[in-house]
C-alpha cells in the first residue's frame, strides 16, 4: 500500500531543491530531517533518510559495531531494587497514520496535557480526554504545504504557560525558508488550538541551495526570562556546520498575543564543546524552579567520557543573555548505540528489521531543585552502546560543581534486550508559591529484543534508594515494519527520535507524579503502512509519602510527635528532619502533620 | 484614672470571596493597658476543613502574646500546635491543628485558635494572619476568605508619677497583699518601655 503525503514533496522541494526531480519522478518515500513521508516504491538513493549527524560515516560505523557480549554474572549479590514506579493512568496518544517517526513530546500543566508529534498536536484534560487536535501546520499558523518537524512542548511553572517550538520550512515564493515556529498558550488552561499565540523566526537560517542552512532538531528549554532553543545548523546538502542556541524573551502576563517585534531574540552560533570542537545537539534544560540562570547540556558525538554543561545568565538590561563556555562533567565513556532487534518477521518471512536507536544525543533535560541534595540539579538521559547493544544511561548533575550527583543505567547484562529513547523527569512539583518533592525521578523508555516486540517501560529512583526494577507500561502486539525500514543500508526502521517525560505541577498531596509519552507499534502485519503510535501515562516514582515517619511499621503518635518536634523547619535549617518532611517539599508543615495524622486509627488522640 | 477611649476591630478582605471565612475576632470589651484579653480566630461557613496552619503578626510595642490555645473547631484532635511566640518581632509562627484518622473534615462555624494578649501601651495594632494553609479531608488546599483585624488599645490619661507614688504609698497601710504593689510597679515599667520604643 502506498500513501501519498503531497505536502512533504513541496517541503522537500523547498528544502532540497536538487533532489526535487528525482523525488518527484521516482515517487519515492522521502525522509527529511527526522520525519519520513510515504510514497512508493522505496528508492531513495542519496536522499536524506537518516538522523542528521556531524559525521555520517562515523555514525554508520558505530551502528555496524558488533553487539556487546553478555557480561559475566557479578560474584556479589546484586543490590535489591528500590521502590517501583506505579502507573496512575494511561491512554492512547495522538498519531498520524501517514508519517513516522512521531518525535513525540508532551507537557503537563495544572489542567491540561499537550501532546505534540511531528504532524499533529492534541490537547487532553488530566483525565486523558482529548479536547482538541489538529495538524501542526494548522496549529502553528503555517501554510498547509509548509514542512514542519521536530516539535517540542513544555510547561513553564513560572509564567504559567505552555511553550512550543517546531522546525518549519515556511513556504514562500523563491525557495526554501527555514526557521523555527514558536509560541505559547494564552492561559494556563488551553482548550483548543486557537488558545495559543504563534510566531515564526528565521534567525540566521536560510539562503540558497546548497549553502543555505537550516536548524535541525530544535530542542526547547527556558530560564525564568528566556526561551532557549538548541538547534543543529546543517547546510541544505546536509553538511553539519555547528550547534546553535537561540534565545527569545518570554511574553509579559496577559491573554493577548504581543506583536512579534515586541520580543527580543538572538542566536549563539557554532557553540563549542569543552574539548574545543564543535558541539552537537544542545539540550536547554526545562526549568522547574524559576531562576534567572538557566542550563544547557550536550553529549559528544560520536562518543566521549564527558558531557558539556553551559550556563545562561542574564546580561545587561534589555540585552542578550550570557552563554558560558562549556564546562566538562566527567561520565563513564559512551558511544553511539547499535540498532535494536525486534521479534517477528516481515510478510516475506524475513526477520523483522531493526529499530533505529539514535545517535547518543541527550534527549531531554530538566533543571529542578532537589530537596535531598539542597541544590538545583539537571536530570538528563541518553541511549548509548552497552548491554545488548543499546542501553540507557541517566544522570543527575550538579551544574554548579560540574559533577555528577548520581547516575544510573538501564541495561541487560545478559545482552538480550535493547533499551532506547528514554526520557527522564524529576517529580518536582512547582505551582504558584507551592514547591514540593523533587528528589525522585521517573524514566520512560522503549525496550525490545529478538523475542519481544517493542515495549514501553519505565524505572524510577526515589531519594537515596536504589533504582527500581523495570515496569512494563505498554506492549506492542507485533513488530514495527513500514516503508522507511527498507530505505537505508542498515535496514533499520526510523524510531523516536525522542520521547517525553514532564513533571506534574499539581500532583496529589502525598506523592509527586511524572507524565510520560513514548512510542509503540500497532503491529498491523502490513509492511507498507505505518505501525507507529504514541502512548501517554502518568506515574508516581513509587514511594508514596508515608505516615510511618520512623519506619517502625506502624503509624502512631510517635510519628506525630516526630513531626511536631521539627514543625516549621525547612531543609536549609538546622534541625530539619527529612523523614518528617513526608511530602519532601523542603518544609515540615501542616501537609506533613496532616498526612501522618490521617493515617492514625480513627479516634486516636496524641498528646 | 485610666480612661478607655476606644476599641476598634475592623475587617479587611484579603482573599477571594468564596468558601468559608476566617476572621480575627476581638474581645467583647475593649482592652486597656495591662489588661489581658483574648483574640479568637473564628471560622464561619467552613466546609470540610481537616487541617490548618497560619502565622499571626501583631505590633509588639503595643501587645504581648501570652499563649495560644486550641479552638473549638478541631477540638480534641490532639494535633494542635500552639505555635512559637516571639514578642520581639511580634509574631506567632506555625499555629496549626489537624484532625486524625480517615474522617471527613469539619463543616460549620467555630474557633480555630484563641490567643491571649496583654495590652502594653495605647495605640492600634494590626492582627494579621500570614502563611495560611487550609486542607480538606483529601489533604487538598482549600481557599478561605481571610478577614484580618485591628485592635486599638485605650489611650491612658497618665497621672504624674509623684502623684501615683503618693497614692500608692497612701494605700499601703490598707492593703495586706503584696501582689498589688508589684503589679503597679510593673505597670510603670511597661509604660516607660513603650515611650522609649521607636515609632
Amino acid at each position: 500500500m502506498c500513501r501519498r503525503y503531497s505536502r512533504s514533496l513541496v517541503a522537500v522541494e523547498m528544502l532540497f531543491k536538487s533532489v526535487k526531480p528525482a523525488c518527484l519522478l521516482l515517487a519515492t518515500c522521502v525522509s527529511v530531517n527526522s520525519i519520513v513521508f510515504a510514497q512508493s516504491p522505496p528508492a531513495l538513493g542519496t536522499l536524506p533518510h537518516e538522523e542528521l549527524v556531524p559525521d555520517p560515516a562515523a555514525y554508520e560505523a558505530a551502528k555496524s559495531a558488533p553487539r556487546p557480549l553478555a557480561r559475566r554474572a557479578s560474584p556479589t549479590s546484586p543490590i535489591p531494587p528500590g521502590p517501583s514506579p506505579k502507573i496512575v493512568m494511561s491512554f492512547e496518544g495522538i498519531y498520524d497514520p501517514s508519517s513516522t517517526p512521531p518525535d513525540e513530546t508532551s507537557a503537563i500543566g495544572p489542567t491540561r496535557l499537550v501532546e505534540f508529534i511531528n504532524t499533529r498536536l492534541g490537547i487532553f484534560d488530566r483525565h486523558g480526554i482529548l479536547l482538541d487536535s489538529g495538524s501542526a501546520q494548522q496549529f502553528t499558523g503555517a501554510n498547509a504545504s509548509a514542512f514542519v518537524s521536530d516539535p517540542q512542548i513544555l510547561w513553564d511553572p513560572s509564567s504559567q504557560r505552555f511553550y512550543y517550538t517546531i522546525y518549519e520550512n515556511r513556504s514562500h515564493a523563491g525557495g526554501a525558508d527555514p526557521g523555527i515556529a514558536w509560541g505559547f498558550s494564552t492561559t494556563s488552561s488551553p482548550s483548543s488550538l486557537s488558545d495559543f499565540c504563534n510566531y515564526f523566526s528565521r534567525f540566521t537560517y536560510g539562503g540558497q541551495f546548497p549553502y543555505g542552512v537550516f536548524p535541525d532538531f530544535p530542542q526547547l528549554g527556558m530560564t525564568r526570562d528566556f526561551l532557549l532553543v538548541g538547534a543543529n545548523r546543517f547546510s541544505f546538502d546536509r553538511v553539519f556546520i555547528g550547534a546553535d542556541l537561540v534565545w527569545i524573551s518570554k511574553p509579559p502576563p496577559g491573554t493577548t498575543c504581543p506583536a512579534p517585534n515586541s520580543f527580543r531574540s538572538g542566536i549563539f552560533e557554532q557553540v563549542k564543546s569543552a574539548d574545543g570542537l564543535e558541539a552537537f545537539t544542545l539540550i536547554p534544560a526545562r526549568q522547574v524552579d524559576a531562576n534567572s540562570t538557566g542550563w544547557v547540556v550536550s553529549a559528544v558525538f560520536p562518543g566521549g567520557n564527558f558531557l558539556n554543561v553551559y550556563s545562561v545568565r542574564p546580561g545587561a538590561a534589555a540585552g542578550p543573555p550570557l552563554l558560558s563556555s562549556a564546562a566538562r562533567v566527567n561520565v563513564p565513556e559512551y558511544l553511539i548505540p547499535v540498532d535494536a532487534q525486534q521479534a517477528g518477521t516481515t510478510t516475506s518471512g524475513e526477520p523483522a528489521p531493526l529499530l533505529d536507536t539514535g545517535s547518543g544525543k541527550l534527549t531531554q533535560a530538566y533543571a529542578a531543585f532537589d530537596p535531598r541534595l539542597g541544590h538545583i540539579a539537571i536530570w538528563t538521559a541518553h541511549a548509548v552502546y552497552g548491554g545488548a547493544g543499546s542501553e540507557i544511561r541517566w544522570y543527575e548533575i550538579d551544574p554548579s560543581q560540574r559533577r555528577l550527583d548520581q547516575s544510573g543505567v538501564i541495561t541487560d547484562p545478559s545482552a538480550n534486550t535493547f533499551f532506547f529513547y528514554g526520557s527522564i523527569a524529576p517529580d518536582r512539583a512547582v505551582h504558584g508559591t507551592t514547591a514540593r518533592f523533587g528528589s525522585n525521578m521517573v524514566l520512560g523508555f522503549n525496550q525490545s529484543s529478538a523475542t519481544t516486540d517493542v515495549q514501553i517501560a519505565m524505572v524510577s529512583k526515589t531519594g537515596a534508594a536504589p533504582q527500581s526494577a523495570s515496569v512494563v507500561v505498554k506492549s506492542s502486539p507485533g513488530p514495527n515494519i513500514d516503508f522507511n525500514c527498507f530505505n537505508n543500508d542498515r535496514g533499520a526502521c526510523r524510531w523516536g527520535d525522542y520521547s517525553s517525560a514532564s513533571h506534574d505541577p499539581t500532583p496529589p498531596n502525598n506523592t509527586g507524579q511524572v507524565w510520560l509519552t513514548n512510542e509503540w507499534s500497532v503491529g498491523s502485519g502490513d509492511d507498507n503502512d505505518y505501525d507507529s503510535r504514541t502512548w501517554n501515562w502518568v506515574a508516581t516514582p513509587g514511594r508514596v509519602a508515608s505516615g510511618d515517619v520512623n519506619g517502625d511499621g506502624v503509624v502512631n503518635c510517635t510519628d506525630v510527635k516526630i513531626v511536631k518536634a521539627v514543625f516549621g523547619k525547612t531543609c536549609n535549617q538546622a534541625g530539619y528532619n527529612s523523614l518528617a518532611d513526608v511530602n519532601q517539599d523542603c518544609a515540615i508543615d501542616i501537609r506533613d502533620l496532616a498526612t501522618v495524622s490521617q493515617q492514625l486509627i480513627q479516634g486516636t488522640t496524641c498528646q | 484614672m485610666i480612661k478607655i477611649i476606644s476599641f476598634l476591630l475592623f475587617l479587611a478582605l484579603s482573599a477571594t470571596c468564596f468558601a468559608g471565612v476566617i476572621s480575627v475576632v476581638g474581645p467583647g470589651t475593649s482592652p486597656a493597658v495591662a489588661d489581658t484579653f483574648t483574640i479568637n480566630i473564628q471560622g464561619t461557613g467552613i466546609v470540610d476543613l481537616y487541617a490548618f496552619q497560619f502565622d499571626l503578626s501583631f505590633d509588639p510595642t503595643l501587645l504581648a502574646a501570652n499563649a495560644t490555645t486550641q479552638g473549638t473547631l478541631l477540638a480534641g484532635s490532639g494535633g494542635f500546635l500552639p505555635g512559637v511566640i516571639d514578642n520581639i518581632s511580634g509574631d506567632i509562627t506555625f499555629i496549626a491543628d489537624t484532625l486524625s484518622g480517615l474522617v471527613s473534615g469539619v463543616t460549620g462555624d467555630g474557633t480555630l485558635a484563641a490567643i491571649s494578649f496583654t495590652a502594653l501601651a495605647p495605640g492600634t495594632s494590626a492582627i494579621t494572619l500570614n502563611n495560611f494553609i487550609f486542607l480538606d479531608s483529601n489533604l487538598t488546599d482549600i481557599t478561605e476568605t481571610i478577614e484580618n483585624g485591628i485592635v486599638t488599645v485605650a489611650e491612658i490619661a497618665m497621672p504624674e508619677p509623684p502623684a501615683v507614688l503618693l497614692f500608692c504609698v497612701g494605700l499601703l497601710p490598707f492593703i495586706s497583699k503584696r501582689r498589688l504593689l508589684i503589679r503597679i510597679s510593673q505597670s510603670f515599667r511597661t509604660t516607660g518601655s513603650s515611650d522609649e520604643a521607636p515609632a
